[in-house]
């Protein structure tokens, strides 16, 4: 998409967001430190000058908020300036010049979240879209993350008709709201969540975000406005009640909270853009003119009557929701309805994407389903032409359903042999049952012969339909409750990842091959290549499903919801128990083993001797024999077997021996890596690299045919058409000879 | 007919070099030297002792409604000034060539992003590794086991 400059303007008039807060115009181009705002690519900005090769989001000036806001020197008589910012936006003399960006005003401090860390000052296009701005520290993972996953989660401010009770709600709270008696919407604010999830055990969360060595929690950003349809007008006059309270609102809840005493104005020489200036805490809040303006004007004088916003009823509820979801909408961010408790838990939140006209301005219009899709030209701005695999095309079988039906696949059983599900503390619960036991009510020949495998499988098995039993070696009741496959049961267990959007970074064909090779780790199966032309600029989504019977794992890769790639891998670690894995000579060892230390160790260490040996033996490969194997197991029973901790971990870290593996080992444990990870390997530019420069003197490859007037710049052409110029053979091919080394038009 | 002599501050391949032409004088073209290749003229001028037309790099011919690269100015006796000249095709020409279809293989503004272009400075033995995990499924700590017994 290319930027429309009939409505943006040119972008040599498009003006650093700094200068919008000079408001004496005494110190343009000045920032402040604090955050302010988003632009179309995704990004924040601190008020450094940043590289307008990307223009701000296009709000339509049909939303509320579009005509609405405007610069108000408030309240002198008491002393207290209150700040309005504009969401025009302005040139250097702070003149409209007409689309706006969304301004965020911004609680986090510098002293809160650090210093500069968001600073915006990256040179390039590519780097802006793709990379953080600032120190150029930050890890890649979380600026793709950021490219796309930046979501606004807006909350309703909202309050009774005397302006009290003033309340704050996400949209599916407040739809959840039971009215009992009507309330007014006053106005929206959004609480903006961007970054990786924090950690795994935060995994849905976007509570956290890691940013260099700073964990970046919810940056709350409030952008006041109200939704102007029907707006509620109060009679001042004639109301004292509702009057003192909607004074006591703007004082408390906006205004004394921005308000900057004109002596420390003066200190600060006029200047918002003074970083040095004592925001605090100071809510920035925005407020509708239309509303607020009469009272600040009149706090004490003339009462005049105020639109406070829409009154909402039990019966419009849900049409204000829709009007709140438009405006959302309208700022051309992602969001969400809502958050849980103070762990927002998005990612099983639908995140609503907002649809732009072909200008890259909002139209209020936003998607409705996962699958919906949607132009976005804030993140395809420079994009001419969409590489790789347009799908769109090709008819495709092979959607999501067909893979999630392995969840019911695999192998049957054998007939008249019993398999239970257990976890953990199942196997632990069997293991001392068995000690307890042991040489009372149960050999040890019996379990060795009577267990066919025991083996730790990674994926959560499906339970639905079993029902649990205790498991009975023979005549003997463990009395362990475990959950038994029946024999028409199938045993398989399925796991799902991502999806993940493959971003791309220089958004030409430096994403592709042979400039970009992407890699994919998936746990159990190994490292396989992935091509470029398929994934790039594409989500990618992971679906294992494994056939507990035989271990086999299979990874199903899609590029957005077409299968693309398999990969197979073996997930089972078997844990050698029973007579029937290790036959009679292990058996015998285990025995002779057994009854050499069974004076030293009891019996309850000594299987799990034989459960550690397995683990370590796993994790080495197979470079122990099998008695090696048991008789280490024992021997490392008294070293390290103090408690069955050392058996978990040792279960759950069987690591590869390589970074790097082609195909599947059966000993990939969960805990190392167990999730897919996808490697992008891109090559860089040189250092310094001159985009313009370049395209000044060397031009960008464009195979474009058209008149030649089309052009300009420099312009080198083939095969030109030079029959309608009345000159003579010579020129023509003196101007040929031109075309084709490069005129400058 | 005259000569418009210009100090042209425009690159060879500038098509319109209206804006780097600065005018200096104008002189008249005298017919004295017999044959002219009007693509490659040797211009005779008179000249009035103007030494600023001395500085002319380029140049217009009403007569022949084309503009001219200046390779040398020769000064003569009887004031006489000799310009050796060739055309510049472009600038003479340039109103119909604006208008010719071209298929244009290099721009300085309009490029097409996945078009492989061999030129641009990439640093072959500089990567950058992007790392990213999926999330998804797999219990962090709580390890699935299997037992079956006979």
């Amino acid at each position: 998409m290319q930027i429309n400059e009939e409505v943006w303007g040119s972008k040599e008039d498009w003006s650093s967001p700094s200068y919008r807060y000079s408001i004496d115009g005494k110190t343009p181009g000045s920032g402040r430190s604090t955050l302010e705002g988003i632009w179309n690519n995704g990004y924040w900005s601190l008020g450094t000058p940043m590289d307008w090769s990307i223009s701000p989001w296009g709000i339509n000036a049909h939303s509320a908020i579009y005509p609405k806001y405007k610069i108000i020197y408030g309240d002198e008589t008491n002393g207290y300036n209150v700040e309005m910012y504009p969401l025009h936006r302005f040139d250097d003399t702070l003149e409209v010049v007409d689309n706006v960006p969304f301004i965020l005003g911004a609680s986090p401090s510098t002293s809160q979240y650090g210093e500069s860390i968001f600073a915006a000052n990256r040179r390039y296009t590519p780097d802006m879209l793709s990379q953080p701005q600032g120190l150029g520290k930050y890890t890649e993972i979380t600026a793709s993350f950021n490219y796309q996953k930046m979501l606004l989660v807006p909350f309703i401010s909202h309050c009774d008709t005397n302006l009290s009770n003033i309340t704050y709600s996400n949209i599916n709270d407040f739809s959840n709201i039971n009215f009992t008696t009507n309330r007014y919407v006053i106005g929206i604010f959004y609480r903006w969540y961007a970054g990786l999830p924090g950690s795994r055990t935060t995994l849905n969360n976007f509570q956290s975000i890691l940013l260099r060595d700073l964990k970046v929690d919810r940056l709350d950003i409030e952008g006041y406005y109200m939704p102007y349809d029907n707006a509620h007008v109060i009679d001042m006059n004639s109301n004292e009640t509702v009057y003192w309270n909607l004074y006591n609102l703007i004082r408390d809840d906006y205004y004394m909270k921005s308000a900057i005493k004109p002596s420390l104005q003066e200190a600060i020489n006029y200047t918002l853009a003074n970083t040095d200036r004592p925001y605090g805490d100071f809510r920035r809040a925005y407020f509708s003119p239309d509303w607020f303006e009469p009272i600040i004007r009149n706090l004490r004088n003339d009462r005049v009557n105020v639109s406070v916003g829409k009154l909402v009823t039990p019966d419009n509820k849900d049409e204000v929701i829709s009007l709140i979801m438009k405006e959302v909408a309208y700022l051309g961010l992602p969001f969400s309805k809502g958050e849980t408790g103070s762990e927002a838990t998005f990612l099983s939140e639908y995140i609503y994407l907002p649809k732009f006209d072909d200008d890259g301005i909002t139209t209020g219009e936003y998607t409705n389903s996962p699958r919906e899709k949607v132009s976005m030209p804030n993140f395809d701005w420079t994009d001419e032409i969409d590489s790789g695999y347009d799908w769109s095309k090709e008819e495709s079988t092979s959607k999501y359903k067909a893979v999630d039906s392995v969840n019911e696949g695999g192998s049957a059983l054998f007939s008249g042999l019993k398999t239970y599900y257990t976890d953990f503390i199942g196997v632990t619960n069997f293991i001392a049952a068995i000690n307890n036991n042991l040489d009372t009510n149960i050999t040890l020949e019996d379990v060795v012969n009577r267990v066919v495998t025991f083996r730790s499988v990674p994926f959560v098995i499906p339970k639905v339909g079993l029902n649990q039993e205790s498991v009975k070696l023979g005549q003997w009741d463990s009395n362990v409750q475990m959950y038994r496959a029946g024999l028409v049961n199938y045993i398989g267990a399925f796991a799902s990842f991502g999806p993940v959007r493959v971003p791309k970074y220089y958004k030409n064909f430096l994403d592709y091959s042979p400039y970009t090779s992407i890699s994919l780790y998936c746990p159990f199966c190994g490292t396989i290549d992935l091509d470029t032309n398929v994934y790039i600029g594409h989500e990618i989504t992971v679906k294992m499903a494994q056939d507990i019977t035989t271990g086999e794992v299979m990874a199903y890769i899609f590029a957005d919801e077409h299968l693309q790639d398999t990969m197979t891998g073996t997930g089972n670690v078997d844990i050698p128990l029973s007579g029937e894995l290790l036959g009679s000579f292990t058996a015998n060892q285990m025995r002779l083993q057994y009854e050499k230390n069974q004076n030293k160790y009891t019996g309850l260490t000594a299987v799990f001797g034989n459960l550690a040996g397995a683990g370590i033996s796993a994790s080495f490969g197979n470079a122990m024999g099998v008695g090696t194997q048991v008789a280490m197991g024992f021997e490392n029973a008294g070293k390290y077997l103090e408690t069955n901790t050392y058996i978990k971990e040792q279960l759950q870290r069987m690591t590869p021996t390589t970074t790097l593996i082609q195909k599947g080992t059966s000993a990939l444990g969960t805990n190392l890596e167990p999730y897919p990870v996808l490697w992008i390997n891109r090559t860089r530019l040189i250092k310094d690299f001159d985009n313009n420069g370049y395209g000044h003197n060397t031009g960008f490859a464009c195979w474009k045919y058209g008149k030649l007037s089309e052009f300009s710049g420099l312009t080198q052409c083939v095969n030109p058409d030079l029959s309608g110029i009345p000159c003579t053979e010579e020129e023509r091919q003196l101007i040929s000879e031109f075309l084709r080394n490069g005129v400058r038009l | 007919m005259n000569v418009t002599l210009f100090r042209n501050t425009n690159a060879p391949e500038e098509v319109n070099k209206e804006n780097g032409l600065n005018q200096i004088g104008t002189a008249i073209l005298f017919n004295e030297v017999g044959e002219i290749n009007i693509l490659n003229p040797n211009l005779l001028m008179a000249y009035d002792g103007n030494t600023n037309l001395l500085t002319a790099n380029y140049c217009y011919v009403d007569l022949f409604h084309r503009y001219y690269f200046i390779r040398s100015l020769t000064l003569t006796s009887a004031r006489r000034l000799i310009a050796d000249c060739y055309v510049d095709p472009l600038m003479s020409w340039k109103t119909p060539l604006m208008n010719c279809n071209v298929l244009v293989v290099r721009n300085e503004f309009v490029g097409l992003n996945q078009i492989v272009d061999t030129s641009y400075p990439i640093n072959p033995g500089d990567k950058s590794i992007n790392r990213i995990m999926l999330p998804g499924d797999i219990p962090a700590n709580n390890a699935q086991f299997i037992l079956t017994i006979m």
